[in-house]
């Protein structure tokens, strides 16, 4: 069962300029900016799922949209099995939404934000509420705006937590953190999700944090999904693979799964992204008869950068 | 119910010293004819301070009110919440009318049954104040609703206002002179119309920000019944002239 569904999602918005100097002084141009390409995502419930893509990928206005925030220009978002723009009350009491560039009310306390979020949410657990306050250490008579980035997101994060949603949305939740509070973030968010049925979206650059938490992670590139599975079948279909060759660099081509392709003085490397080890060390054996081959496994942020940088065959003929 | 009154205090709680003081200003002006005050000057002075006060302080409160849980920007705390667009627009109506609208009635209401014991007499004059407050409040509301800050609010609302006369100065060069009958045969009507069409406008303005979120067709409304204003300004007198020929 998937608790959220996102079907051939569209979303532009209008970007404006300023013409040059021959032009009279306010006039602008404005064109559509495409930022989301006929997505489709699933994010199956009880999975922890990272979005992971380059600035511009699209992940925050995905996230805006299943929250309602934006509405889709064209196809679908169901969130708890109800359209994104239909998102009433009761659904949203059952969702946590924590973003990098929320506005949260800087004239309140840490006590008064959670003695305000408390009442609008039926199934809030004042016993989570103090075991979280203590775990994440915030003063509770200090106010918002006198707390440092990685205090406000943890208070945000606790007023988002306390309630045991089904589905936590997080949006850049490691941004600008030190390595101690993006810590104590992901083990809080790690207890919690353990203690109950949440299933978590999370948006990120960070991909240690993200290998840490996530089981599932779909990368976005220009609006459009380039993968999404779980990061058991990532790590496992991905290696860095090494061939100590004696053979001339190979003419033909070479089979697309290989990436990242460098290939020097009789050693060449690639990144498999279909990894199986008879079928990897059978077009080795054949491109390079007698070589030394050798597979190891890839790290996410390895895996990931080769996805979205990829050099597959530059070198290929470039070599010998 | 109870979510639009924990809504509320929120609000007030937030904006509790500014509203104090818009507060003491308005019970100033209302009871500053049983002031203990010795010179004219004194009196003319804190008179002038304590309107400044209460129309900076009123235009202020009103857009940080409206601005506090902006209807149209995605990064709003409350867009995160379980709060529907309606209930926050019902909340946000009910504290600027209760605050801006019906508490400054009741109080010169108040004032008259002490002053002249009149308020019976005059309710007609109440509901006029009330529906010339209702068009500067919601019109208010309606610009805080299309910015992003209390200056910009300012800003919109007074280059409408500007606007919509020069536009009805204009527009007046080809209206109707009235003769004194058409003038006492119109009376209050065409006062009465601009303040139920701004009201009106304003209204939809608000809602359509909260409920739809569509910026574009709040910035035309809002120009198209400033157009429209300016437009039956000039031209109501129209009936009551032939009427009278």
């Amino acid at each position: 069962m998937n608790i959220i569904e996102i079907r051939n999602l569209h979303q532009h918005y209008w970007t404006k300029a300023s013409l040059p100097d021959i032009f009279p002084p306010d006039a602008t141009m404005s064109w559509r900016t495409e930022v989301l390409h006929d997505l489709t995502l699933l994010v199956p419930a009880g999975s922890i799922f990272a979005l992971l893509g380059a600035n511009g990928a699209g992940k925050t206005t995905t996230l805006k949209v299943l929250m309602n925030l934006l509405q889709p220009s064209a196809g679908s978002a169901r969130v708890l099995g109800v359209d994104s723009i239909r998102l009433g009350e009761a659904q949203l009491a059952r969702i946590g939404y924590v973003a990098e560039d929320q506005k949260l009310p800087d004239w309140m306390t840490v006590r008064q934000l959670l003695d305000y979020c408390r009442a609008f949410y039926p199934a809030w657990d004042r016993q989570l509420e103090a075991k979280l306050l203590a775990r994440f250490e915030l003063p509770e008579d200090r106010r918002l705006s006198h707390l440092s980035r990685g205090m406000r997101m943890k208070a945000a994060l606790l007023a988002s937590l306390a309630y045991r949603p089904e589905l936590l949305i997080l949006d850049e939740p490691f941004n600008g953190l030190d390595p101690v509070v993006r810590d104590d973030v992901t083990q809080g968010l790690l207890e919690s999700v353990r203690q109950g049925e949440t299933s978590v979206l999370v948006s990120s650059h960070d991909i240690e944090e993200v290998e840490r938490l996530a089981d599932h992670v779909a990368l976005l590139e220009s609006g459009r999904v380039k993968v999404a599975e779980t990061i058991e079948s990532l790590l496992g279909r991905f290696r860095r693979i090494e061939v100590d060759r004696e053979a001339a660099w190979p003419a033909g081509s070479l089979p697309a799964s290989w990436l990242d392709l460098q290939s020097g003085a009789g050693r060449t490397t690639f990144i498999e992204s279909a990894y199986q080890p008879e079928t990897t060390e059978g077009h080795c054996g054949k491109l390079f008869p007698l070589a030394q081959v050798q597979a190891r496994p890839l790290p996410l942020r390895d895996i990931i950068i080769a996805l979205v940088r990829p050099r597959r065959n530059q070198t290929q003929g470039t070599n010998t | 119910m109870n979510l639009t009154w924990h809504i509320i205090r929120k609000d007030l709680q937030r904006s509790r010293w500014a509203l104090v003081c818009w507060a003491f200003g308005l019970a100033y002006l209302l009871l500053q004819p049983w002031a203990p005050l010795q010179g004219d000057n004194l009196r003319d002075y804190l008179q002038g301070a304590a309107m400044l006060l209460v129309l900076v302080l009123g235009v202020g409160l009103i857009a940080d009110l409206v601005q506090a849980d902006h209807p149209t920007q995605e990064n709003s705390h409350w867009r995160a919440l379980p709060v529907s667009a309606g209930r926050m627009v019902t909340v946000k109506l009910l504290l600027i009318g209760m605050i801006f609208v019906v508490a400054p009635v009741v109080a010169v209401c108040i004032r008259h049954v002490f002053d002249q014991g009149k308020s019976l007499h005059h309710a007609s004059e109440y509901g006029l104040e009330g529906l010339i407050l209702a068009a500067i409040v919601l019109s208010l509301a309606a610009s805080a609703a299309c910015t992003r800050n209390v200056l910009q609010c300012l800003l919109l609302w007074v280059s409408l206002i500007f606007g919509t006369g020069t536009l009805a100065d204009f527009l007046n060069r080809f209206a109707p002179v009235l003769s004194l009958q058409g003038m006492a045969r119109m009376g209050m009507t065409k006062v009465l119309v601009i303040l139920t069409l701004s009201s009106t406008i304003a209204l939809a303005v608000i809602l359509n920000q909260y409920l739809r979120r569509r910026v574009v067709s709040s910035a035309v409304l809002l120009l198209g019944g400033a157009v429209a204003m300016a437009t039956v300004g000039a031209f109501w007198g129209y009936f009551y002239f032939y009427s009278t020929q």
